[in-house]
Order: structure tokens, then C-alpha cells, then sequence
């Protein structure tokens, strides 16, 4: 009987260190596929930021506030598409964000992937009157 | 028979828990010198993009003309790209960018051809980049985010790359590709 309990442990620990063994590598795994969708996310977001930046004149920044629209991110025969949000708020010279009207706005977008809950990148640019 | 019995099943028990020992060891090695070695395949492309991206951003400065040439072949790859920015002492310089086929390599979704990133200073090799490009591809824009084949109205530089690292048994790995993309605004090309 005793045996039978020392050898029912032996497995049961090989078997929780298999386990947190797997757990682990999935984890490490979608970690570098996160990765990937950033390093997608953050091309998408920089070009619409600039876009915004070339074609948007200074008072028609709070045009793009709420927006949302797809964009995607091809390269080759592959393509991701993401969602992307914009915000725009007056911030103070030291960058927070003010109810009251300043000199400054920020224009902050944000991309959002269906595989993934939170947004997965944002980037903010900050426009000076 | 009793005692026979035992060492029986203490040696099946033991074998069993040793192979399981063995099997998650092993997995946990393939697992990390995977990882290890898609993190310097990232490395090494984020370095070639750092590069890339503090040079395109002076296409055209202090120079005359900027963009000179975009060829791009059938699959939508960059295989030639030329402008002129200045160089340190500030003197015009031609760039050019080329890529060179080397070996494919076999992943589970099939053959994938390779590419050498190469780079000219007027026409001699200076520099280069990753030999292990699948894609690689630059886009003129427009100020309105179209493409376009005329340097004239290029205000944006979009670049896309991909880069496999072949590693072992490609069936036994997971991650061979890595993805990278940005969209420049050199500012000469609004001059």
C-alpha cells in the first residue's frame, strides 16, 4: 500500500511539472505572437498619425475625435486588420490633459485586433497652435 | 511472487515517470532555443530598421533632387530603390537600396525564397542588412495616404518588411517569421 501511494505521488508530481512545463511555453508563445501584432499595430498607427499630421489643419483636429476605421497591415500576400481609434484633447504645456481650451492639442490613436481584448498599441502626437 | 510483483511495478512506475521527466526536459530545451532564437532574428531586423529609419527620414536633405528610382517586381518587392541625401562631410551622396536572391528555405506551409538586403553609396557596397528577407517592400504615398509612382508627389514613405529565421525541423518549430512595418515622413520630399 505504501509503495502504491509513493509511486501514485511519483506521477502525480512528473505530471504538475509536465503541465506548469507547457503552461509556461504556451504563455512565452502567444507572449513573441503579441509581439508580432504590436510590431503590425505600431506600423498601422504611426502612418495614420502622420497622415493626420500632413492633411489636418490645426483648428480641424477635433474632427478625427471618436473616429474609427479599419486599416490594414499587408505585406505580401499576408494582411492583419486592425481597428483604429482616434482621440483629441487640449492638454497644458506640461502635457495633461485640460478641460479648458489651450494652445495645445493631442491627438492620441489607439489600435484594437479582434484577438485581442485591450488595445494593443497607442501612439500620441501633440500639436501647438 | 509478491516480491516479483512489486519490483515490477516499482520499474514501470519509475520508467514512466523518468520518460515524462525526460519528454518535458527535452520540450522545455526546444522550447527556449526557439525562443531565443526568433528574439535575436528580432534583434537583428529591429537593428537593420533603426538603420533604415534614421536614413530615410534624410531622403533628400540638403540635396537637389531625392527620390531617383522605385522599381518593384511582380510580388510587390522593392528590388531597387535610389535617392540622394547628404553625406557626413555634406556632400551629395546616391543611395541605393538592392536585394539579391540567396537560398529557400522549407517551413510547414511550403519553400520560401530569401533575400539579401544590400545598400550602395554612389555605387559602391556600403553596408546592408538582413540575408534572411522573405519581403521586403517600400511605398510611396501621397499626402492622402494613396500610393503613387511619381517621386513628385510622394510625401510619405511606407516600409513593410518580413524576416524568417530557419531553425532545425521547421515541422518541430512554430514561429519562423517576423513582421515590421513604419511609415516615414521625410520631410525634404514637402520641399
Amino acid at each position: 500500500m505504501p509503495q502504491t501511494l509513493m509511486a501514485f505521488l511519483a506521477m502525480m508530481i512528473a505530471s504538475i511539472a509536465a503541465f506548469n512545463q507547457l503552461t509556461s511555453r504556451t504563455q512565452s508563445f502567444d507572449d513573441m505572437i503579441q509581439s508580432e501584432y504590436e510590431l503590425m499595430a505600431n506600423a498601422v498607427v504611426l502612418e495614420q498619425v502622420e497622415l493626420i499630421d500632413l492633411g489636418t489643419e490645426y483648428d480641424d483636429l477635433e474632427d478625427w475625435d471618436g473616429a474609427e476605421m479599419e486599416r490594414a497591415f499587408t505585406v505580401g500576400d499576408f494582411s492583419i486588420t486592425f481597428t483604429l481609434t482616434v482621440n483629441v484633447q487640449f492638454v497644458d504645456e506640461d502635457g495633461v490633459p485640460s478641460e479648458a481650451e489651450t494652445d495645445q492639442k493631442e491627438v492620441a490613436v489607439s489600435a484594437t485586433q479582434e484577438k485581442f481584448l485591450l488595445p494593443l498599441v497607442t501612439h500620441s502626437r501633440l500639436f501647438s497652435d | 511472487m509478491s516480491v516479483i510483483l512489486d519490483n515490477l511495478s516499482a520499474v514501470l512506475v519509475s520508467g514512466a515517470v523518468l520518460l515524462l521527466i525526460i519528454s518535458t526536459q527535452f520540450s522545455a530545451q526546444q522550447a527556449t532555443a526557439e525562443q531565443t532564437i526568433a528574439y535575436m532574428a528580432k534583434m537583428s531586423t529591429m537593428k537593420m530598421v533603426d538603420y533604415l529609419e534614421d536614413e530615410l527620414l534624410l531622403v533628400g536633405d540638403g540635396t537637389e533632387n531625392a527620390i531617383v528610382d522605385l522599381t518593384t517586381n511582380s510580388d510587390g518587392m522593392t528590388t531597387n530603390f535610389s535617392f540622394w541625401r547628404q553625406d557626413d562631410l555634406g556632400a551629395d551622396m546616391l543611395v541605393t537600396y538592392t536585394l539579391t536572391e540567396q537560398d529557400s528555405v522549407e517551413f510547414n506551409d511550403g519553400w520560401v525564397q530569401m533575400y539579401q538586403f544590400n545598400r550602395f553609396e554612389n555605387g559602391v557596397a556600403a553596408g546592408g542588412g538582413s540575408s534572411t528577407l522573405e519581403h521586403f517592400e517600400i511605398t510611396m504615398l501621397t499626402e492622402t495616404g494613396t500610393q503613387t509612382g511619381s517621386t513628385s508627389a510622394a510625401r510619405l514613405l511606407r516600409i513593410r518588411a518580413i524576416n524568417v529565421y530557419p531553425y532545425g525541423d521547421p515541422s518541430d518549430s512554430y514561429l519562423h517569421r517576423t513582421f515590421w512595418g513604419i511609415t516615414l515622413r521625410p520631410l525634404n520630399l514637402e520641399v
